[in-house]
């Protein structure tokens, strides 16, 4: 039987990586820093565990939402994606920032507690809190297909750890976080295992990814080791194959069983030069990165703020898009006109308060004649010449 | 199964969200005689008569949070109005809005005929949810020409 050396895991390093870019690049851009550094930091749309489901959502439910919407979402989600299909959840262990801290707070909380740190709940408990992440996903849901509506962002402890010093950032939030944090000093991972309705998705995903942590029967001694290095503390000493929707590929499991070759990832990461968690922590940054790099030098990654403007997105603005309640400089706007270009279309002037909504201009006397109709006549007219 | 009975759950949610409110039109003439309104199709009216249009919508999506009077009505694209005599169609009073059944409400439009001609009625509910937006071609024929 071969036993196994250890090796230091420097999985901290892409964790550090995201959280700077995360929330350094949130804080330039909520400062209106523009230089070379805020340039560098990619605006990563769709990244919060409450975000993305909710982008997820809301492309399916109205595959419309994505030529309204800053297409970074969708480039942030390709990433995540294209590494739960080929590892599983390894995003939540080695990129997630929410994950980050929480695990750098159970090392403080390991050093204080000891051997008392994530005691194991009662199974009944354990089931209960973890239905929550059910809850927050049906509740996602609901509001992205439109059934109720909700400020998600009180959910979202995200939202209190990028925005955390600006008013914006609603006190649920900010508690959540807070809340967070401290259960991570008495138990792992609370967030992920019990409310993050991100990991919840990206787990079902990584069921039937292509590369899986595997346990080998021939050669298990039965130690269960892997059971105790396990944060959520999954039963891997008893499964073939891990398939439990609360693993986040920490692979754990796999660096704590002594014996070689009994608890692989395939393919065999790290084996060679780097440690697993290393070695899992640099593929996982590479390949969230491959398609935001991929769409920005393509010109399709289009963040929150960006001006540009795809000729698609031109070209599929017509007069009926025209809603009785657009305002005029929202209307402007989807036209790339300025306020005065539109005001001289449509017969206004220049000093005309341009975020009244369209049904509203014929309430004035003066301009009884601009109507909604007359609105998209006169835009039809623009855009044909144009 | 707990999974296949979520998976089931949310696909029957997501298809409900699918559907706008439903409406169905009914015309009625000054005699009482009532038709129902193919919004693909004309109606034609005659001229210088009065009518009633029932509007029935039904909620698809529950709890809708647009109020029944929110509906806009808006004719040849500017806003149909009460007693707005430039408009073809003259509206007699603001549309009255009545729930008949807990997700069912009813709406009743008097209105004369003015301009013979061809005007679109567009009828809008405007919501954060899929909203609902359709046109009724109104044909206004030519009043016969007196000759006594």
């Amino acid at each position: 039987m071969k036993m196994k050396t250890a090796r230091l895991s420097y999985r901290w390093v892409p964790q550090l990586i995201m959280l700077i870019i995360i929330v350094l690049g949130t804080s330039l851009r909520n400062l209106n820093v523009t230089g070379r550094l805020a340039q560098l930091l990619p605006n990563l749309q769709g990244f919060c565990p409450i975000g993305a489901v909710y982008s997820l959502f809301r492309m399916l439910a109205q595959p419309a939402f994505l030529a309204h919407t800053d297409r970074s979402h969708v480039w942030v989600l390709s990433g995540v994606l294209l590494i739960t299909v080929l590892f599983g959840a390894l995003f939540c262990s080695t990129l997630c920032p929410l994950g980050a801290l929480q695990e750098w707070t159970a090392k403080i909380g390991r050093k204080l507690l000891k051997k008392r740190y994530n005691p194991a709940l009662p199974r009944k408990a354990d089931a209960a809190l973890g239905s929550l992440r059910y809850v927050l996903l049906l509740i996602i849901f609901l509001t992205a297909f439109g059934h109720i509506s909700l400020v998600l962002d009180v959910f979202n402890p995200s939202t209190a750890l990028k925005h955390m010093w600006t008013s914006a950032v609603p006190a649920a939030s900010i508690i959540l976080f807070a809340g967070i944090l401290l259960l991570s000093l008495v138990y792992e991972r609370p967030w992920c295992r019990w409310a993050c309705p991100y990991g919840l998705v990206l787990g079902f995903i990584g069921r039937f990814s292509i590369w899986k942590v595997r346990r080998h029967e021939a050669s298990c001694i039965h130690c269960k080791a892997c059971d105790r290095a396990c944060p959520t503390r999954i039963g891997v000493s008893s499964a073939k194959e891990v398939k439990d929707l609360t693993c986040s590929r920490c692979l754990r499991c796999i660096t704590a069983c002594p014996v070689y070759d009994t608890m692989t990832c395939t393919p065999p990461l790290g084996r060679k030069t780097l440690s697993l968690g290393t070695a899992a922590g640099l593929i996982a940054l590479v390949l969230f990165f491959t398609p935001i790099t991929a769409a920005r030098a393509f010109g399709w990654y289009l963040p929150a703020g960006n001006v540009a403007v795809s000729a698609q997105q031109d070209v599929s603005f017509t007069s009926e898009d025209i809603s009785p309640f657009m305002p005029l400089e929202d209307l402007a706007e989807r036209m790339r006109i300025a306020y005065h270009e539109l005001g001289s279309i449509l017969g206004l002037p220049e000093d005309y308060d341009f975020e009244t909504f369209i049904i509203d201009i014929e309430e004035d006397e003066a301009y009884e004649h601009i109507t909604l109709g007359y609105v998209r006549e006169q835009v039809h007219k623009y855009l044909q010449n144009r | 199964m707990k999974h296949l009975l979520i998976s089931l759950v949310l696909s029957a949610v997501a298809v409900t969200a699918a559907f706008p409110c439903e409406f169905t039109y009914t015309m009625i003439d000054a005699q009482g005689n009532k038709s129902e309104i193919d919004p693909l199709k004309p109606v034609i009216l005659n001229s210088e008569a009065a009518y009633t249009l029932v509007i029935s919508y039904w909620e698809d999506h529950r709890n809708c949070r647009v109020a029944p009077e929110e509906t806009l009505l808006m004719l040849d694209g500017a806003r149909w109005r009460v007693l707005r005599e430039t408009q073809p169609l003259v509206l007699s009073a603001a549309p009255f809005w009545e729930q008949t059944a807990s997700r069912t409400h009813e709406g009743t439009v008097h209105f004369t005929t003015q301009t013979a001609g061809s005007w679109v009625l567009e009828v809008m509910r405007i919501c954060d949810r899929e909203g609902y937006a359709e046109q009724i071609v109104i044909l206004v024929a030519a009043a016969h020409a007196h000759t006594d």
